[in-house]
């Protein structure tokens, strides 16, 4: 795989977000309606769960996953 | 159409029961006026973020994947921990299986082997491609990129090369990708992890400044 800019470009971002304490796909959404209801209640679940927030950050499908959430709690409430 | 659909799933709010009560009717056999106030909030709730995402008939597939959630909700009752409404942990299902199904559809008809990267287009940092660049930092920059590809051709497996690429290159979402080398979500965020600590560990071992090499890019 010879690098091209975006991927060394991203390869590199990747190296600066990486920790050794990282939530996993799963790890994070077993905390995530916990996380979402925090938010709704407008308390800041970013700074009481900052691994879920880190792995949203870095997790597009459980970025995209939460902000759905999010929305259809509202749709319910 | 949302007025419609509010009419059909007139179902109530999201705290009609606690969440002992729900876990009690919904226990087998389940009671089926608490299914049908589950089914119509999961599908309230799922038509909510699907009539933006979707093209046609989003209150057909609101109801096609509350469907679905409820058998992985009946399925997996004896998970749910109770740190949540019972409905904000039924509803975060839901909206995981809806939304997989509509990435697995998206990129169904492609394959891992249509998706070879363009090798001509290899990055040339922009000092180096500029003749009137310092000629000692142009030097240093073809040194960085080729102990970043070095570092990729020796310190990765081949498996971990393709994750990377799928994800970082042609912006595959994670569990497509899973799906695609055969394996989980889970099992693919990990191992993407370990790639990415492993390329971490190397920039430590060479000096490499990761924060710094970004300014370059």
């Amino acid at each position: 795989m010879k690098l091209n800019k975006k991927m060394l470009k991203n390869i590199v971002k990747a190296v600066t977000v990486t920790h050794d304490d990282e939530l996993s796909c799963d790890e994070c959404f077993k905390e995530l309606d916990r996380f979402v209801e925090m938010k709704l209640e407008g308390k800041s679940p970013e700074e009481a769960m900052p691994l879920v927030k880190e792995h949203l950050k870095k997790c597009g499908s459980c970025q995209e996953e939460y902000k759905a959430l999010l929305e259809s709690l509202k749709a319910i409430a | 159409m949302f007025k419609w659909i509010k009419r059909k799933f007139k179902g109530g709010s999201s705290s009609h029961y606690t969440n002992e009560e729900w876990l009690q009717l919904l226990d087998e056999p389940a009671d089926q006026q608490a299914l049908d106030h589950l089914r119509n909030l999961l599908v309230r709730g799922l038509y909510a973020f699907l009539v933006g995402k979707v093209d046609q008939q989003p209150d057909q597939l609101a109801e096609d994947f509350a469907q679905d959630a409820i058998l992985k909700i009946l399925d997996h009752l004896h998970t749910f921990r109770g740190e949540s409404k019972f409905t904000t942990w039924a509803m975060k299902i839901a909206v995981r299986e809806a939304l997989t199904e509509l990435r697995r559809k998206r990129w169904d008809d492609i394959s891992i082997n249509d998706l070879k990267p363009d090798d001509n287009e290899r990055f040339v940092p922009p000092q180096m491609a500029d003749n009137k660049a310092d000629p000692e930092q142009v030097t240093s920059d073809r040194m960085l990129l080729e102990k970043v590809q070095h570092i990729v051709d020796e310190v990765l497996t081949e498996k971990q090369r393709t994750a990377i690429r799928l994800v970082m290159y042609e912006d595959l979402p994670i569990d497509v990708v899973a799906e695609k080398m055969g394996s989980n979500r889970n099992s693919m965020y990990k191992l993407i992890y370990d790639a990415r600590k492993k390329i971490k560990g190397e920039f430590e071992k060479q000096g490499l400044d990761p924060e710094e090499l970004l300014t370059k890019l």
